[in-house]
């Protein structure tokens, strides 16, 4: 293992050195880097000419300025641009963007794939798999700039319209009713009577739930209380418990309800601390909902349900304090609604400038400015990743092994969550680990569209202007991540699947 | 609000969505202190207005050769102020708030400037002649020093370890016209608060010339201090001196010290001359501006005013969502159909200064020879339809334009379209055009139309003009290329018949006369703007005399006689003024178009917005 790693490396660090000089000597030769100037008035020009030539080397043969940009980068001095800017701190501020732009959208794009790929899978040629599957195509087939602008339209510029007067038509709530109502029931694998019920029951209930929302003006001055926190939290304890365990009032369960109500309790306990809190005071309270929820699943786990137990306690703590978060983001809205003259959805930009509030606020301002990016990018890449998992969990679906298990009585939840999804993960490792080092090439089109400043537009304004050093600066970081990340796949990959041998 | 370093942003980042969300918090910030003004009850500046800027601020100091440009002038218009600035439609308006000049004395021509008596920077240095002194040694371009640069080995390209030196200004300049004819020094005494351009010879642009809210003065104080002198009457001393040696550590700060390197340079190094004053800059986000407190004059009508980084395309959907308040997109006709089309939104149309032109070639090609060829040429070219097929979707109003150094909006215009335009030329004439070919024995003549690739516009017009005179006669071959404007492309190398680019047009004389003077060698070098070496003795001694006259008034019979000549010649053909699209919210007013590079950063000051 350890001499394929060093050789993998040898070989890469050669690799990348010969694609800088490469990306260097056609960086340079993109065109002429002094064309804007040339356009300049007679009076103006010279000077101008005269001090890019000199700051951009342009007198000298392109090997010996790509010599000059290597002696730099060793000392990780990456030049200026051709208007004299530092590119280390242009790179610095550019990494920082894509990371809070691309890092977000890929995650909830892989999970949301992943998820959708094995339910898909899980019902085969049903209603549901064909809609997932024909929406994935349609959604990967759109050009991002185009989705862009149509979010835009619809989502930002007329989703504000509306919250001026927040009140949907009855066909409309009728509508996502029936929408919700069917994705609910597709769900579910049994006969037809129960399906019906659910459909009815969810359509019934999907829609009183909206009339009563647009009836208040909920939209536009939101919030959850605590019923539904209470609600959702005891359907987080169930939950995890039937997942992790089974559904009967076992210790699991009995430690995922108590942690639940301590988190319910704790949302009105704190309700003064959390009125505009330090990010810090957030991050210890959600540190401390973890370490008594192992308590807990610690204590009433006992010998033997210790393990399960103190997994669901955690996740039910996470699930109970997310929604309180979102409660406290909810009840919020209105007054960061106000303070943006009642426009929160975002069409540019990573916040509003010089913005002043609350934490809540200022939490809500990044969310409002990252949903539109964040939407464009996850429904683009969602289908490679529902596509590809669909597929590896049909066929391990289909392996003996899986047979096997079923066949020695063990329950469907553990077949498909210990024997076929586990294995099933493992090609989707090598995929998730180029997507992530793509990450830091950051998102060409999607900066573009929603105004970032980030590693794409670094790249897309060093081709624009002919100027070297910004493409070296964004080659070294999305070449380089291109490559750990490559042998980090590698790796993992025969960590995770023993048929695979290294050296 | 805190602000939290980069650093800690990429670390808030790299640990995900929870974090990243915190970043920028307000923790701590009570909710109920209100430091927003009521603007019931305030008569003061309020209220903030959001622009639209597709590239992104990266200097306080817009006067040297690499930063000037409009990223940065937009910015900075009412941040460092001086004697005047552009109006509207190109006019110069006198700023009087910072000072007031006149003409003292023809011969030699001699400028006075008084600034006013209570005028300081925002840190309470007053502004007074060794800011004079220190813009003087700028823009007269006379000072060099040797600055060391690493020499190379030939062979590997590695440095050396050696050091060459090189001759470079001390403080970099955009360009010296006029004030390198000012060889006596401005004043003598730093403390002054009058100063004089003394010229060696006439110059008709004067009133142009001194420091502007374009060009303005920059703080001698903080330059000398960054700069290694005690204060800034040692600076003064050394520039009257003449001693460029001394001032080079000045000149390093003058040239880079302002530049924002990711971040904003000490907001002290960046004091105002003007009602706003640089606030707060996020990279890659936003720059903004504010009142400066400090200000003697009328304060602005908005609190604030924040330009954010928004590509061209992305503005007008901006626009409709509020996240910014004034644009200036791209002139195209679905932007303003979109545009038109929105609620809350004004949209005005306007002419820029800068004009689309024929350019013909007098040095090689097909219709260097015969003047009989170009006057057909220019018989047969659809000027109106032209404007009418590209131009009108745009601006309904638009028409050709008919004279190449006043733009339509001027009040000159008119005047000197009566004088200098052939009407013969207003319309196509086919029939004219044909006999004038006969008569040359040259019909089917090929004409190489040379123009810019991936210009729409410029291939329609192209093709226009090819649909026209192919009737006439010609041969019309148009050609797009890539690196048209480039030293080895069509423009420089003179291998078109015809060149069709536009001409950023100028109020002042010193900008266009060197294209239409005779150039000293017809190379890619030699030749300047005057593409075609087109040259005419009487249009040389026309624009001698126009550079020395000193009355803008005397210009205009001058200029007239100019344009009449260039006609007759067929020198160049004039299509139209470029519109520009200039929209913005209406519950900002005050917002003026501007013909000149100004744009709307010219009425900044006077914006306002209703909360």
């Amino acid at each position: 293992m350890l001499v394929f790693i060093v050789r993998r490396l040898i070989v890469s660090v050669f690799v990348f050195f010969s694609a800088t000089a490469l990306v260097y000597v056609m960086a340079a030769n993109l065109g002429d880097p002094l064309a804007d100037l040339r356009e300049l008035p007679a009076n103006r020009r010279e000077n101008a000419i005269a001090e890019r030539t000199e700051r951009m080397h342009l007198d000298k043969p392109v090997i010996v300025r790509y010599f000059l940009w290597l002696a730099g980068a060793f000392r990780w001095d990456l030049g200026t641009d051709r208007d004299g800017i530092q590119i280390n701190a242009t790179l610095e501020d550019a990494l920082g963007a894509t990371l809070q732009l691309v890092l977000g959208a890929t995650i909830l794009a892989i999970v949301l794939g992943v998820a959708l790929g094995v339910i898909s899978a899980l019902r085969q040629y049903s209603s549901l798999d064909l809609t997932v599957t024909f929406s994935a195509f349609v959604f990967f087939s759109l050009p991002l700039f185009w989705v862009g602008s149509l979010l835009k339209e619809f989502a930002a510029i007329e989703f504000n319209n509306w919250l001026a007067d927040p009140t949907i038509a009855w066909w409309v709530i009728a509508l996502i009713a029936l929408l919700i109502g069917g994705f609910f029931a597709s769900l579910l694998v049994t006969d037809r009577r129960t399906r019906l019920i659910a459909f009815g029951g969810t359509t019934a209930a999907t829609a009183v739930a909206l009339a009563v929302m647009s009836a208040t003006g909920w939209f536009a001055n939101p919030g959850l209380g605590i019923g539904v926190i209470a609600l959702t939290a005891l359907a987080a304890a169930l939950g995890f418990s039937v997942l992790f365990s089974a559904l009967e009032w076992n210790p699991v369960m009995k430690s995922a309800v108590i942690t639940a109500v301590i988190g319910i309790l704790s949302s009105v306990a704190f309700r003064g601390v959390l009125e505009n809190p330090y990010p810090i005071v957030v991050i210890g309270l959600l540190v401390l909902a973890l370490a008594i929820a192992a308590g807990v699943g610690w204590f009433v786990g006992g010998e033997l349900f210790r393990r399960p137990a103190i997994t669901a306690s955690l996740c039910t703590a996470v699930a109970t304090a997310m929604v309180i978060f979102m409660d406290r983001l909810l009840w919020s809205f209105a007054a960061y609604s106000d303070s943006v003259n009642g426009r929160p959805i975002a069409t540019i930009g990573p916040s509003t400038p010089n913005y002043d509030g609350t934490y809540w606020e200022h939490n809500l301002d990044s969310l409002t400015h990252l949903a539109l990016p964040t939407m464009a990018l996850v429904l683009v890449s969602l289908a490679s990743y529902s596509r590809y998992s669909r597929a590896t969990m049909l066929e391990v679906m289909n392996q003996d092994y899986v047979r096997t298990a079923r066949a020695k009585g063990l329950p469907e939840r553990a077949v498909i969550l210990r024997h076929a999804f586990r294995n099933g993960l493992i090609p989707i490792t090598t995929l998730v680990a180029y997507d992530i080092a793509t990450v830091f090439g950051g998102a060409v089109v999607t900066e573009t569209v929603f105004g970032w400043r980030a590693m794409g537009s670094l790249l897309l304004g060093g081709i624009q202007e002919r100027d070297p050093n910004p493409i070296m600066a964004f080659f070294l970081i999305s070449g380089g991540a291109v490559v750990v990340f490559n042998m980090i796949a590698d790796i993992a990959y025969a960590y995770l699947d023993p048929r695979i041998r290294l050296s | 609000m805190t602000r939290f370093g980069t650093k800690s942003k990429l670390v808030a980042a790299a640990l995900g969505g929870a974090l990243a969300l915190s970043a920028c918090s307000g923790g701590g910030s009570s909710s109920d202190d209100d430091e927003t003004q009521d603007p019931t009850t305030a008569s003061g500046p309020s209220g903030t207005i959001y622009v639209a800027n597709d590239q992104e601020y990266d200097s306080y100091n817009d006067t040297t050769a690499s930063t000037n440009s409009y990223k940065n002038s937009m910015v900075n218009k009412w941040v460092t102020t001086g004697f005047w600035y552009f109006g509207a439609d190109g006019s110069i308006v006198r700023n009087e708030e910072f000072g007031t000049f006149e003409k003292v004395s023809d011969d030699p021509l001699t400028v006075e400037y008084t600034i006013a008596e209570e005028a300081t920077w925002s840190d309470g240095d007053p502004i007074a002649c060794d800011d004079a002194l220190l813009w003087w040694a700028q823009n007269s371009g006379n000072m060099a020093v040797e600055r060391e640069v690493d020499v190379l080995d030939p062979e590997t390209g590695e440095p050396t370890g050696e050091k060459e030196v090189q001759e470079t200004p001390v403080f970099s300049v955009v360009g010296t016209d006029g004030v390198e004819d000012v060889t006596t020094p401005v004043c003598e005494d730093p403390a002054a608060k009058t100063f004089t351009l003394v010229y060696d010879k006439p110059f008709a642009d004067w009133e142009s010339n001194g420091p502007s809210n374009g060009y303005p003065m920059m703080p001698a104080h903080i330059v000398a201090e960054q700069g290694g002198f005690a204060d800034s009457a040692e600076m003064s001393q050394a520039i009257l001196d003449g001693d460029a040696e001394g001032l080079k550590a000045a000149g390093d700060f003058f040239n880079e010290g302002w530049l924002f390197q990711g971040a904003m340079p000490d907001a002290a190094l960046m004091p105002s001359s003007g009602p706003f004053t640089i606030t707060n800059f996020a990279p890659g986000e936003s720059i903004s501006i504010g009142v400066n407190e400090e200000y003697w004059g009328t304060p602005p009508g908005a609190a604030e005013i924040v330009f954010r980084v928004v590509p061209g395309t992305e503005q007008p959907q901006a626009l409709e969502n509020g996240d910014v308040n004034v644009i200036q997109p791209q002139p195209d006709a679905d932007i303003k159909d979109q545009l038109a089309n929105m609620e809350g939104v004004t949209l005005v149309e306007f002419d820029q200064f800068v004009y689309e032109h024929l350019d013909l070639n007098f040095d090689s090609g097909s219709l260097a020879d015969d003047p009989r060829l170009r006057e057909a040429f220019a018989l047969c070219v659809p000027r109106q339809q032209i404007v009418e097929r590209l131009i009108q979707p745009i601006a309904a109003e638009a028409q050709p334009q008919d004279v190449r150094t006043i733009s339509p909006f001027q009040a000159e215009y008119a005047e000197s379209v009566e004088y200098a335009f052939p009407a013969e030329y207003a319309e196509p004439d086919i029939e004219a055009a044909r006999a004038l070919l006969e008569e040359a024995d040259a019909v089917g003549t090929v004409i190489r139309g040379g123009a810019i690739a991936d210009n729409k516009r410029r291939e329609d017009t192209w093709q226009l003009i090819k649909e026209s005179c192919d009737q006439a006669g010609f041969d019309v071959q148009p050609y797009f290329e890539a690196n048209f404007f480039d030293p080895d492309g069509g423009l420089s190398q003179n291998t078109y018949d015809v060149a069709l680019f536009a001409w950023l047009g100028s109020p002042q004389v010193s900008g266009w006369a060197s294209t239409f003077t005779t150039p000293t060698e017809c190379s890619a070098e030699g030749k300047g703007n005057n593409n075609g070496c087109y040259s005419n003795p009487e249009v040389d001694d026309l624009i001698a005399e126009i550079n020395e006259t000193v009355d803008p008034a005397a210009q205009l019979p001058l200029i007239n006689e100019v344009e009449k000549i260039l006609w007759e010649d067929v020198a160049t053909i004039p299509l139209f003024a470029h519109p520009g699209l200039l929209a913005f919210s209406d519950s900002v007013k005050g917002v003026e178009a501007n013909a000149t590079q100004d744009n709307f950063a010219a009425s900044m000051h006077k914006w306002t917005v209703e909360e």
